[in-house]
C-alpha cells in the first residue's frame, strides 16, 4: 500500500510556565492515498497536536514524520513551508478567512505566494468555485457570508493547489447540522472524485461516519480504530458505541 | 459619588493605556503656557517690537491649538473605541448607558485635570529653566525677568478645562448614541471595509485644491478668511482623501489581478485599504499634524537663517556717523584705520538723505518718520556692501516721478506687509517694490525715489521753519574683525571725530546679536519653536505607533494562518515591513505637499525663502520617523511572531 503521510513514535510535550504537558505519547499513524480518516477522542487527548505535527506547524519532541516515505525531520523552515504549500490543504473550525479579502481573493491567496501567472490563478479559482457551487460568493467579503458559505470558501482555498491531503480540524464545529452535512458531502465528493486524502479531527459521530476509518485517541495515545463497512448508519452506531465506551472508561 | 469612585479607579487601572495621552497632553499644556507667558513677559512688552513678537506668539498659539484640538479629540475618540467592549460589558450587567457615559466623562475630566496641572507646573518650572539656559547660551550680560504670568496660568487652565469638557461631551455622546450590540462588538463593528467612491474622491481633490488656492492668495488683508479657509479646506480634503480617494484607489488596484497577484501585493494592498479606510480620521489628523509640524519647523529654522540676514540689514557698519554738511572726517578715519593696519570690508562716504516727519503708508507702521534717498545713492551703497540675499534688492527699470521703492530697516524677519504706496504731503507715490536691504542700518523706514524727484522733493520738504535746507550726510565704515580693532582704537578714532564735533556710533556685528533685545527674543522663539515641533513629531509618531501596535493583536491570527497556508517566514517579514513602512510613509508624503503650500504662503510674510529650511526639516522628521518605524517594527514582530 502506498502510504502518503505518517508518523512514528511521535512524542510531544509542551512546556509552559514550568508545567510540562504530555500531549502525544508515542503515536504511530499512517494514511494511504485516497483515504478519508477521522480522528476522535476526548478534549485534550492530543487531536489538534497530532494534526499540527503532520502539518509541520509544530515540531515533535521525539519521533519522525513521513511524507511519501521521506522523513520530514530536520528539514529547513523554508523547505517545510514549501512542503505545506505544495502538498497540504487546511480547514479549521473558525473558517480562517482573511476579513479584508473578497471570497475570490481568499481562494486565490495560496496561489499568489508562488507568483503564478494571474490568468492561471483566475482560471483556477473559477474552476474550483464552479466545482463547489460558490460562484455567487466570490465578490463578497467574509462578513457578508454565512458560516456554511465561509467554510465552503475555505474548502475551495484548501484544494486550490490540488493538495495530496487536506487536514481539517473540526471543520463542522461551528456549523448547524444542515450546513455540516453539506460540507461533509462536499468533502466526501472531493475525496471520491479528485482522490484527495482527508484527515479530519471531529467530535461529531455523524461527521466521523462519512470517513472510511476512525482513529480514537486517548491521553496522547491511539486507543482504537474503526473501519467503515458499507452502510454509513451502522458505522455511525459503532462510533457512538465506541465513544460511550471511551467516555465511560 | 459612587461614579466618581469608579472613575478614579478606572483611571488608576488603565493608566497604562492612557500614558501616551497624558504625556502628550502635559506637553501641550506646557508649551501653551510657555507661549502665553512669553508674550506676557514685561521685558517684551517694553520693547519697541512688541507688536511683532505678539503677532509671532499669536501665530504659534494658533498652529499649536489646531494641533492640540485635533490631537485631544482624536485620542479621546480612539480611547473610547478601545474600551468599547468593557463599556458594553458594564451595560450587560445592568448599568445604564447614561451612567457609563457619565463615568467616562468624569474619567476624562480627571485625566485633564491631572495633565493640565502638571502641564502648567512644568511650564512654570520649564520657563525659568528655559530662560536660564538661554541666557547662558546667548551669553547675555543683561537679565530677562523670571516672570510667572497669572494670565498665562489662568488661560492655560481655562483653555484646557474647556477642552476637557468638550472632549468629555464627545465621549459621552459617543457612548449614548451607540446601540448595546455595537458596544459589545467592540472595535470590529466600525472596522468594516470602507466603500471608496469616485465622485467623493474627485470632490475631495477639488476641496484640497481649494485649500491650496486659499493659501496661494493669502496676504495681510484677507489673512483671517483665507488662512482659516485654507486650514479647514485642507483638513476636510485630506480626510476625504484618505476615506475615498485611497480606498477607491486600492480597490481599483485590487482588481488588477496581474499586478496584485505578484509579490504578496494582495496582502499588503488589502491590509492598507482596510486599515487606512477604517482609520481614515486618524491618518488624516496625523497628516495635518505633520504638515503643521513641518511648516512650524521650517519657520523656526528659517529664524536661524533670517536672524543673520536681519543683523546684516540692521547693522551693516562698524562705525557710522552723520553730519549736516559733507566733511573730511571720513577720510581722516580711513587714513587712521589703514595706518593701524585695520582691514576695510567696505565703506561709504557722505550719502545724502533727508527726513520726512510724517508720511502716510498704505499699512500702519507705528512711526511714520521716513528717510528719503535717491536711487543712485542707494544703488551704489548696496552694491558696495556685497550683500547677498535671495530676493533682488535692486530695481530693474526706471522709477517714474510718481513712483518709489520702500526699504525696511530690517526690524524683523517677517516683512510685515507689502507697502502699496507712500503718501507725502497729500501726494501718493506708488511703491514699485518693498525691499529689505542694508542702507543706514537700524534707522527709519526709507523711501527711495529717482534722482530728479529726490531733488524736487528736497526743496519742498527738507527745509526747516527758517527756510534752511536740512539734508544729512551718512558715513559708514565696515572693518573686518571690528571687535578686535575697535577694542584698541575706539578711543583714538573718537578723538579724531571730536575735531569735527561728531560722535561715532560703533556697532560690532557679533555683539549686536547678543545685546539687542529683538535678537534675543527671536532666538528665544527659535528655541521654543524647535521644542514645539519636536513635541509635535513625538506625538504624531506615537499616534501611528499606537495605531499599528493596537492592530498587531488582530494580525497574529492572520500571520499564523498565512504560515499554515505555506507562506514562508521571509515573505511574512517582508509583508510586515511593507505595511508598517507605508503606514508611516503615506502621512509623511502628503504632509510634505501640504507643508510646501503652507510655506509658500508664509514666505510672502517673510523676507526669505523657506525652501531650504523646509527641506532640512523634512529630512529631520523623516529621520525621526525612521526611528519610530524601527521601534514599531520591532515591537510588531515581537507581538506577531511570538
Ligand atoms: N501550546 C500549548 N502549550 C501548552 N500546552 C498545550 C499547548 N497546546 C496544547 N497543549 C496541551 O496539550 C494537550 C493536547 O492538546 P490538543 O489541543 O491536542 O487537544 P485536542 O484533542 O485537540 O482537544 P480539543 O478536542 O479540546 O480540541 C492538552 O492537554 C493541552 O492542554
Ligand atoms: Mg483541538
Amino acid at each position: 500500500m502506498n502510504q502518503i503521510i505518517g508518523m512514528k513514535d511521535i512524542k510531544k510535550t509542551y512546556q509552559s510556565r514550568g508545567v510540562e504537558t504530555m500531549a502525544l505519547n508515542g503515536v504511530n499513524f499512517s494514511m494511504t492515498a485516497g483515504e478519508f480518516v477521522s480522528i476522535m477522542g476526548p478534549s485534550g487527548s492530543g487531536k489538534t497536536t497530532l494534526l499540527n505535527m503532520l502539518a509541520t506547524i509544530d515540531q515533535p519532541t521525539a519521533g519522525d514524520i513521513y511524507f511519501k516515505e521521506h522523513s520530514l525531520t530536520g528539514l529547513k523552515v523554508k523547505d517545510l513551508s514549501e512542503y505545506r504549500s505544495n502538498n497540504l490543504g487546511f480547514l479549521f473550525q473558525e473558517y480562517n478567512l482573511l476579513d479584508h479579502l473578497t471570497g475570490f481573493d481568499n481562494i486565490a491567496l495560496p496561489l499568489t505566494f508562488d507568483n503564478i501567472n494571474h490568468k492561471e490563478i483566475v482560471k483556477k479559482v473559477h474552476e474550483v468555485a464552479h466545482l463547489l457551487k460558490i460562484e455567487d460568493q466570490l465578490t463578497k467579503y467574509p462578513y457578508e457570508m454565512s458560516g456554511g458559505q465561509k467554510q465552503r470558501i475555505a474548502t475551495a482555498r484548501a484544494i486550490i493547489k490540488n493538495p495530496t491531503i487536506v487536514l481539517a480540524d473540526e471543520p463542522t464545529g461551528a456549523l448547524d447540522s444542515g450546513s455540516s452535512k453539506d460540507l461533509l458531502n462536499l468533502l466526501e465528493y472531493l475525496n471520491h472524485t479528485m482522490n484527495i486524502s482527508i484527515l479530519m479531527v471531529t467530535h461529531d459521530p455523524l461527521s466521523a461516519s462519512f470517513s472510511s476509518r476512525v482513529v480514537f485517541l486517548k491521553d496522547g495515545k491511539e486507543h482504537s480504530t474503526l473501519h467503515r463497512g458499507h452502510v454509513r448508519e451502522r458505522f455511525y452506531n459503532e462510533i457512538l458505541d465506541q465513544l460511550i465506551y471511551l467516555g465511560g472508561e | 459619588m459612587d461614579m466618581l469612585k469608579i472613575a478614579i479607579k478606572n483611571v488608576k487601572d488603565s493608566i497604562g493605556l492612557y500614558r501616551l495621552y497624558i504625556v502628550s497632553m502635559i506637553f501641550s499644556v506646557m508649551i501653551y503656557y510657555q507661549f502665553i507667558n512669553l508674550s506676557d513677559n514685561p521685558t517684551i512688552n517694553l520693547m519697541e517690537m512688541s507688536d511683532i513678537v505678539g503677532a509671532l506668539t499669536f501665530m504659534a498659539i494658533f498652529i499649536m491649538m489646531i494641533f492640540v484640538v485635533f490631537f485631544l479629540f482624536f485620542s479621546n475618540t480612539f480611547y473610547i473605541r478601545e474600551r468599547k467592549k468593557e463599556i458594553g460589558l458594564y451595560i450587560l450587567i445592568g448599568t445604564t448607558p447614561k451612567k457609563i457615559g457619565m463615568i467616562i466623562a468624569i474619567e476624562n475630566m480627571i485625566i485633564y485635570a491631572i495633565a493640565t496641572i502638571i502641564g502648567v507646573l512644568s511650564g512654570i518650572i520649564f520657563s525659568k529653566l528655559f530662560i536660564m539656559i538661554t541666557i547662558k547660551y546667548l551669553n547675555l550680560g543683561m537679565t530677562i525677568d523670571f516672570h510667572i504670568s497669572t494670565r498665562a496660568i489662568l488661560q492655560s487652565l481655562i483653555t484646557f478645562m474647556v477642552l476637557g469638557l468638550l472632549t468629555s461631551l464627545n465621549g459621552y455622546l459617543r457612548i449614548r448614541t451607540k446601540s448595546i450590540v455595537a458596544l459589545l462588538k467592540g472595535k470590529s463593528m466600525e472596522e468594516q471595509i470602507p466603500r471608496g467612491n469616485i465622485i467623493i474622491g474627485i470632490i475631495s481633490l477639488i476641496i484640497l485644491l481649494g485649500g491650496y488656492y486659499c493659501s496661494a492668495i493669502m496676504d495681510t488683508m484677507n489673512l483671517l478668511f483665507t488662512g482659516l479657509g485654507a486650514i479647514i479646506l485642507v483638513t476636510i480634503g485630506t480626510s476625504l482623501m484618505y476615506r475615498s480617494v485611497m480606498t477607491s484607489f486600492f480597490k481599483r488596484a485590487l482588481s488588477f489581478k496581474k499586478y496584485i497577484y505578484k509579490n504578496n501585493r494582495l496582502l499588503v494592498v488589502s491590509t492598507l485599504m482596510h486599515r487606512i479606510g477604517s482609520n481614515y480620521k486618524v491618518y488624516a489628523a496625523v497628516t495635518i499634524f505633520l504638515a503643521c509640524t513641518l511648516t512650524a519647523f521650517a519657520t523656526s529654522a528659517s529664524f536661524k537663517y533670517g536672524i543673520d540676514d536681519m543683523n546684516k540689514v540692521r547693522n551693516p557698519y562698524s562705525i557710522k556717523f552723520e553730519t549736516s554738511t559733507p566733511t573730511g572726517l571720513y577720510d581722516d578715519l580711513i587714513t587712521y584705520i589703514q595706518a593701524q593696519h585695520g582691514q576695510l570690508a567696505y565703506s561709504n562716504q557722505n550719502l545724502p538723505y533727508y527726513v520726512i516727519k510724517s508720511a502716510g503708508l498704505s499699512v500702519y507702521r507705528g512711526s511714520s518718520q521716513m528717510d528719503i534717498v535717491a536711487y543712485a545713492t542707494y544703488k551704489n551703497s548696496v552694491q558696495s556692501m556685497d550683500y547677498k540675499t535671495e530676493k533682488a534688492v535692486l530695481y530693474n527699470g526706471a522709477l517714474d516721478d510718481n513712483q518709489c521703492l520702500y526699504l525696511n530697516p530690517g526690524e524683523s524677519i517677517i516683512t510685515v506687509a507689502n507697502v502699496k504706496y507712500i503718501d507725502v504731503e497729500g501726494v501718493k507715490y506708488n511703491t514699485q517694490k518693498s525691499i529689505k536691504a542694508p542702507l543706514f542700518g537700524n534707522r527709519n523706514d526709507t523711501m527711495i525715489v529717482n534722482d530728479q524727484l529726490y531733488e524736487s522733493l528736497k526743496s519742498s520738504i527738507a527745509v526747516d521753519e527758517n527756510g534752511q535746507l536740512k539734508q544729512y550726510y551718512f558715513n559708514g565704515i565696515k572693518i573686518v574683525n571690528d571687535e578686535d580693532f575697535l577694542k584698541i582704537h575706539a578711543v583714538a578714532l573718537q578723538q579724531i571725530a571730536d575735531d569735527y564735533q561728531v560722535t561715532l556710533d560703533y556697532t560690532m556685528t557679533s555683539l549686536a546679536m547678543e545685546s539687542e533685545t529683538i535678537f534675543i527674543f527671536i532666538q528665544l522663539f527659535y528655541v521654543i519653536g524647535i521644542f514645539l515641533t519636536l513635541t509635535f513629531i513625538v506625538a504624531t509618531g506615537s499616534i501611528i505607533y499606537f495605531k499599528i501596535i493596537s492592530n498587531a493583536s488582530e494580525d497574529i491570527h492572520t500571520f499564523r494562518l498565512l504560515y499554515k497556508l505555506g507562506m514562508g517566514k521571509k515573505a511574512i517579514l517582508s509583508v510586515i515591513n511593507k505595511q508598517v513602512s507605508i503606514f508611516f510613509a503615506f502621512p509623511l508624503m502628503i504632509a510634505f505637499v501640504h507643508a510646501y503650500f503652507a510655506s509658500k504662503a508664509l514666505e510672502r510674510f517673510m523676507g526669505i525663502s523657506l525652501l531650504v529650511p523646509l527641506i532640512y526639516s523634512s529630512l529631520t522628521v523623516t529621520a525621526i520617523f525612521f526611528l519610530y518605524y524601527w521601534i514599531t517594527i520591532r515591537r510588531y514582530k515581537q507581538i506577531v511572531l511570538s
